[in-house]
């Protein structure tokens, strides 16, 4: 038996179409008792490379390959290249939504600089599988706005609907860390960024601070941390931690215009700050929270110029519309995402709250 | 009688995604107007019902019409059996036994069920009351766990034609038209208006619950997607962090053997009554051929030309039959009485 945790599909340089990398879990390995590592490999797992005209064909080869029953419901992510992704996934993803194998937890990653393949080559330090540590960094990002989190079904879901369009998790390689005098180690994985799409076909990226952009339009955003300017030293900052937000997109149509009110509220508390001044005074919480209603608006604003831009809608403005106006949105749906919602106004309305100040209103040290 | 509801179980598999093709979001007014229809069948089976007191479904055409006509209601159970027979095997072929061919499916559900033909109708509602109580703590249990993922906007109905709701109506309607088994029942029945009272709850609850289905599948998968689901029950199973999939898979070899079974029973007793056998055990092993070969052959090729049949033929078949025949019998039966007083 052989589990695959994890598939990365790319572009074949010549003659066939895809070339898929497969991870497959080494189960005796993933014992720490037994130590060592089988020749060739970075860890419990290693790595095969396959082309096909499909990716039914690639699968098909290494199945025959193998000789072992293939067991593929253990599959935790899918990496797609950035050139595959440009050029649309529709082909690449079909395989894995006619296949009752595969779970709809699935998570669907596009490598950002680098290839599907060394994406899943890479090692980690504390997971043993890379396609392991993904997945985590993924769960633990969504609430945080650092990536979007979504995962086959969703992807699926919003291709599926003609005004929305799909976005991908990105997934990068920071450069190796050199221990003093040790052996050179391995690239490590980073989870975060958002691969857009319009249709099938991956139109930019969005970094983290722009996906938390994304994230607050869609209501995602429960935790993470957002620093603001002092409203009493010039220069210095103070951590506020988001301890819950609220967010919800109003569509308007006044006088055959049509426009959008976002509306976001967010509560904080303040984690740290970087001096000594005193926050035991209400008017310069009001100053500060003025201040981040700044900052998440500026961060959304400027998800949205990005998004009208490119043209496309993975937000669901749309189908806000058709909820609230739903007679218009029979005109509206035609070309939604190329030119009704491009030329549309949106507003951003945040509310922000300073809750909290810890266990302290003034820090005790001097 | 729990049988009235299980029969009507087999909406849950392949049909969502064919009616939800046709009334969108208006899946609900489909839903009421079969509901409806279906009370009518029953009013219809009832009134034929206190006629001929003690009698069968077979029996009545024989005795209204002659000989013969007995036979269509027993041809039809037949073709409904082959029908569930063949959406079983297709379902687990996709999701569960991928790999096993498709004849033996056929030919295991038809000799588990042949068996249980063979021991009876006690055995069968006996079973029946065993498992419909899983069924109906699976199934609201999976639409309850997957209805935080149910986004309103799927819901909004911007696109629909009357066309499209009463296709969708009249293909429910000739699902739950299979009630018309009732009046198989209904002689063996101490009360018949007891029988009568117990089908029209049966619809009523099914059509609730199905109802509920496809909103949800409809809420979660979105109008574009649920049409193109090949199985939207299993395929919404499947979103629940919880592994309820193979709990749902149970529940169709439950749900369908047994509904199978008292397709099949009613077919070989059905062809029994009509050929003068006093016992239909003896047909258990031709009604089951029959079954078997219309399952794999007179429904088409392969799945689309099964989903195909089931939205054309299907209706085009059932309908005449469920509606058409008994209103038609009654006619009948009611025109003999007074022109001929006994």
């Amino acid at each position: 038996m052989v589990i695959v945790s994890g598939v990365g599909i790319e572009k074949a340089d010549e003659g066939e179409n895809l070339r898929l990398t497969i991870q497959m879990i080494i189960p005796a390995q993933l014992d720490e008792s037994k130590g060592g590592k089988a020749a060739g490999t970075q860890g419990p797992f290693f790595i095969r490379t396959f082309t096909g005209r499909t990716v039914s064909e690639a699968v098909e080869r290494f199945q025959s390959e193998t000789g072992r029953n293939v067991l593929w419901s253990h599959t935790k992510v899918i990496i797609l290249a950035e050139e595959l992704a440009q050029k649309g996934v529709f082909s690449a993803l079909q395989y894995f939504e006619r296949s009752a194998k595969f779970r709809e937890k699935l998570v669907i990653f596009v490598a950002h600089g680098t290839t599907a393949k060394a994406i899943l080559e890479a090692g980690h330090e504390v997971e043993k599988l890379s396609a392991n540590a993904m997945e985590l960094a993924v769960k633990m990002g969504r609430t945080r706005g650092t990536t979007p989190g979504i995962d086959f079904f969703q992807f699926i879901t919003n291709l599926a609907d003609p005004s929305l369009s799909p976005v991908a998790n990105g997934v990068k390689l920071l450069p190796p860390l050199t221990v003093s005098g040790g052996e050179k180690q391995q690239p490590r994985i980073n989870v975060s960024g958002t691969a857009v799409f319009k249709g099938d076909r991956m139109v930019g990226w969005l970094d983290p601070v722009e996906t938390r952009g994304l994230m607050w339009l869609q209501n995602k955003v429960s935790k993470g941390v957002l620093v603001v300017n002092s409203p009493v030293e010039a220069g210095k900052q103070v951590g506020l931690r988001i301890t819950g937000s609220k967010s919800k997109i109003y569509p308007e149509i006044s006088r055959d215009r049509l426009c959008f009110k976002v509306k976001v509220k967010v509560e904080t508390s303040v984690a740290d700050q970087e001096y000594q001044g005193d926050l035991d005074n209400p008017a310069y919480l009001k100053k500060m929270e003025k201040e981040l209603a700044q900052t998440v608006s500026e961060e959304i604003m400027s998800v949205i110029e990005k998004l009208q831009d490119w043209r496309t809608d993975p937000v669901g403005f749309g189908r806000t519309v058709k909820l609230s106006y739903t007679g218009q949105w029979r005109e509206l749906r035609q070309g939604w995402q190329d030119k009704v919602f491009p030329a549309n106004l949106v507003n951003v309305e945040v509310t922000a709250n300073i809750k909290q100040t810890g266990t302290v209103f003034k820090s005790k040290m001097r | 009688m729990l049988i009235a509801i299980l029969t009507m179980h087999f909406s849950i598999f392949l049909m969502p995604g064919i009616i939800l093709e046709f009334s969108r979001q208006y899946s609900w007014v489909s839903m009421c107007i079969a509901v409806l229809g279906d009370i009518l069948m029953a009013v219809l089976l009832y009134a034929l019902g206190q006629m001929y007191p003690g009698r069968t479904l077979f029996e009545y055409p024989q005795l209204i019409l002659g000989r013969l006509a007995g036979k269509l209601f027993a041809l039809f159970f037949l073709y409904v059996g082959g029908i569930i027979l063949r959406i079983f095997t297709e379902c687990s072929l996709t999701y569960l036994l991928d790999e096993t061919p498709f004849l033996f499916l056929l030919l295991l559900g038809i000799t588990t069920t042949g068996y249980y033909v063979y021991k009876g109708l006690t055995v069968i509602v006996r079973l029946g009351e065993l498992v419909a109580p899983i069924i109906f703590i699976v199934v609201p249990g999976l639409l309850l766990s997957v209805s935080p993922k149910i986004s309103l906007a799927n819901l909004v109905v911007v696109d629909w034609t009357w066309l499209g709701i009463f296709r969708g109506a009249l293909i429910q309607m000739a699902m739950f038209g299979v009630c018309i088994l009732m009046g198989v029942f209904m002689a063996f029945h101490d009360k018949p208006g007891q029988s009568f009272r117990v089908k029209v709850r049966g619809v009523i609850i099914s059509g609730v619950l199905i109802t509920a289905l496809f909103l949800v599948s409809l809420g979660v998968l979105g109008e574009y997607a649920v049409a193109q689901t090949t199985f939207p029950t299993e395929s919404l199973a499947r979103l629940i962090e919880f592994p309820i999939d193979p709990l749902i898979l149970a529940v169709l070899v439950m749900g369908g053997s047994i509904t199978i079974s008292i397709l099949y029973f009613a077919a070989s007793l059905g062809l029994a009554q009509t050929v003068g056998l006093a016992n239909y055990r003896w047909l258990i092993i031709p009604a089951g051929v029959m079954i078997m070969l219309e399952a794999a052959y007179l429904l088409g090729d392969n799945i689309v030309e099964l989903k195909k049949h089931l939205s054309t033929v299907f209706p085009v078949v059932a309908l005449p039959v469920e509606l058409g025949m008994t209103s038609f019998l009654l006619l009948a039966a009611w025109i003999k009485r007074h022109s001929y007083p006994p």
